[in-house]
């Protein structure tokens, strides 16, 4: 009871923030309608598919490789893709990597892998998704040649050969506007601020001698700190709904459909960025130096992690690459924007485990050291 | 019944000791007074006694229980006003009553009702769905005190709670304690105004240096110095005169320097006063005013300690 008598007071002082709510919710909705609008150019719209230039290499003369020759090649071109062979594999890859080519395709003996600078960009994704449509017609030819082969007769008249190119077009139009790119971004961007609001609650708590009064009554410590991590995740989760349902009416801000999986991952960054306040807050002892740190890494962390532009976009490759891994923003972006664009989930579990582990050294650290407050 | 009581604690900051063997007892339904200068240990023992600190030795009883061993009951029969204003500038006056009553375990009608009691008592009825941030300072440490009696606490602690007010307002608070006391609450008040604590208080302990150094009523404290006269000086551009040279002369037990103003204790039995005279005559001090004074308790501290109340004052 003492727990949600603590709750509803950090909610409801959120709620009374006017200069935190607008922040909150305004911002990214205004920031995703001017980026939206003014980088437009530099992502996909709904015009024309733009060319792809790849180049392929086979391994051996496998019935994938010979299927590839013989049945994607030639269409390839109406995808927009233009394949051109280098049975070099490591020179294909550095022209990958120096952004001369947009991506390569090693056909193996029964796989196929693709290159790219970044397998969450669109141009990966769009390989990606042709590649698996080629990749499951040849494995339901496979198997019916070895269960049924009097069935392939049939299937040959049938003009499989070009239907990759008519699932890709259908994926082309679930590829990333400058406006859905944006509607994530801007989102997951503004949530990196609610450690500031977290941050607020102890300050402010410490600053007004209310903390002291809090601690004189019969509230355990932890309870204190559930409390506050809770009130500050519900008001940001009121926060994020709100900008999302404007976002996709308005805006038109594509989520996918799987929005479990998304809201899984913007629940995570919540959490983790919550954590990271209240760390924050008891860690330094000026709250100063604390915000200062706080403000000035969000903004390094987000442009790492493509909130501001996608870096993959001016050809941004080697270092500043790597380096983007190391901001959680970038791991979160990217898992939205392929679970959203390709499907992809196989960044999803390092994700949230990358925002819950950082969550739970902020909350230990929280632990640690709020005991050492209490005795004033 | 005793209310609270304390025998031989101890609390030390590194090799600093900030509340050292102190032996106190409080009588259920009495206004106990604290009085000291900033630093003498006051708000360390009332940390202790609330629970925030933990002692190195010794040990407290809050009516009749060990608060360590019973947390809960301690921490809901006390009630603390602290020094400084503690409330939500954000949240109304009704809802910071209501909630920090609310962490107390109250709820539903009672805590409704104990809200508006609190309201009316410190006369903020008409305020309650105002926010404090358009509050006056009396105002607010009325709510401060609000916020302390909402879950009704038999021993309330009030630290200073008259810092920085109007007249008015302190006349307020002063009576609000008189009447908080008649209704059945125990009250230790601390102050570094021995006026205040002489109106209020039936009982008074002087602390310095972490020590209680006298305890009793006013007229015993006042007793224990009726030997004494305390002498005011004020001199004109600064006192000039070694603080030695007044020890020395005979009768003399203590002086207080303050800018423009010298205390001196002397001895009733013994004639210093010319002598005090002379010495600052003849360091070129020019007299303005010279008093004599009866003892109170500011006399009584500035005997014990050879220092003013308000030394130390921030």
């Amino acid at each position: 009871m003492k727990i949600v008598r603590l709750i509803v007071k950090e909610v409801k002082q959120q709620f009374r923030d006017t200069g935190g709510l607008v922040l909150m919710t305004l911002f990214p909705l205004v920031l995703t309608l001017v980026l939206g609008f003014a980088l437009s150019g530099l992502y996909a719209d709904d015009g024309d598919l733009e060319d792809l230039s790849c180049l392929y290499a086979k391994e051996g003369d496998s019935l994938l490789a010979q299927a590839f020759e013989r049945d994607f090649l030639p269409v390839s071109h109406e995808a927009h893709v233009f394949l051109a062979e280098e049975p070099d594999i490591d020179k294909a890859k550095a022209l990958v990597e120096s952004g001369e080519t947009h991506g390569f395709i090693l056909v193996g003996e029964n796989r196929i892998t693709i290159f790219t600078r970044d397998s969450s960009g669109y141009n990966a994704s769009f390989l990606q998704t042709i590649m698996k449509s080629f990749t499951q017609t040849f494995d339901v030819m496979t198997t019916v040649a070895q269960t049924h082969p009097e069935a392939l007769q049939t299937m040959a008249n049938t003009d499989t050969s070009q239907s990759f190119t008519r699932q890709v077009s259908l994926n082309r139009s679930k590829s990333p506007r400058a406006m859905d790119y944006y509607a994530i971004t801007m989102l997951t961007l503004i949530i990196m601020y609610s450690s500031l609001a977290a941050m607020s609650t102890v300050v402010e708590d410490k600053r007004h001698r209310t903390l002291y009064r809090i601690f004189i009554t019969p509230v355990k410590n932890h309870e204190l700190l559930i409390s506050k991590g809770i009130g500050v995740i519900i008001t940001t989760l009121c926060q994020v709904i709100f900008v999302f349902i404007i976002g996709k009416l308005f805006l038109g801000a594509n989520w996918g459909e799987d929005l479990f999986s998304v809201f899984l991952v913007i629940l995570a960054e919540i959490v983790m960025m919550v954590s990271v306040g209240i760390g924050f807050a008891y860690l330094f002892k000026s709250h100063e130096n604390a915000y200062a740190l706080i403000q000035t890494l969000i903004p390094i962390l987000v442009f790492l992690g493509g909130g501001y532009v996608n870096l993959d976009i001016f050809g941004v490759g080697g270092i500043l690459s790597t380096m983007a891994y190391i901001s959680p923003i970038k791991w979160i972006n990217k898992t939205i924007l392929s679970i959203v664009y390709a499907n992809d989930y196989s960044s999803l579990g390092t994700t949230i485990i990358i925002c819950f582990s950082i969550a739970v050294i902020f909350i230990s650290i929280s632990a640690i050291f709020s005991k050492k407050e209490v005795k004033v | 019944m005793i209310a609270l009581e304390l025998n031989g604690l101890v609390k030390r900051f590194g090799s600093i000791v900030a509340v050292d063997n102190v032996d106190l007892s409080v009588r259920e339904g009495e206004i106990f007074g604290l009085l000291g200068p900033n630093g003498a240990g006051k708000s360390t023992t009332i940390n202790v006694i609330c629970g925030l600190l933990s002692p190195n030795s010794g040990s407290l009883r809050i009516f009749g229980k060990d608060p360590l061993k019973h947390e809960h009951f301690a921490k809901t029969q006390i009630g603390i006003v602290p020094q400084d204003i503690a409330v939500y500038n954000d949240l109304t006056a009704y809802e910071n009553i209501s909630f920090f009553a609310g962490l107390y375990g109250i709820k539903g009608k009672e805590l409704h009702k104990n809200t508006l009691e609190a309201l009316e008592f410190v006369g903020l009825t008409d305020y309650q769905k105002r926010f404090p941030k358009s509050f006056s300072g009396g105002m607010k440490r009325r709510l401060n005190i609000a916020c302390a009696i909402a879950h009704k606490p038999k021993l309330i602690i009030m630290d200073e709670p008259t810092v920085g007010i109007d007249p008015q307002s302190r006349n307020h608070i002063l009576q609000s304690v008189k009447e908080l006391n008649r209704r059945g609450s125990t009250i230790i008040y601390t102050s570094h105004y021995m006026e205040e604590v002489e109106e209020v208080c039936s009982r008074i302990a002087i602390m310095d240096h972490g020590k209680v150094i006298a305890e009793g009523t006013s007229k015993e404290l006042k007793a224990m110095v009726s030997d004494t006269d305390t002498l005011c000086i004020t001199v004109e551009n600064g006192l000039k005169v070694d603080e030695k040279a007044l020890l020395d002369i005979p009768g003399v037990k203590n002086v207080n320097i303050h800018e423009n103003e010298l205390r001196i204790s002397t001895s009733r039995d013994v004639v210093s006063f010319p002598k005090i005279i002379n010495t600052l005559m003849t360091s070129d001090n020019t007299i303005r005013n010279i008093e004599s004074r009866t003892p109170d308790l500011e006399t009584v501290f500035l005997s014990l300690t050879g220092r003013k109340l308000r030394d130390q004052e921030a």
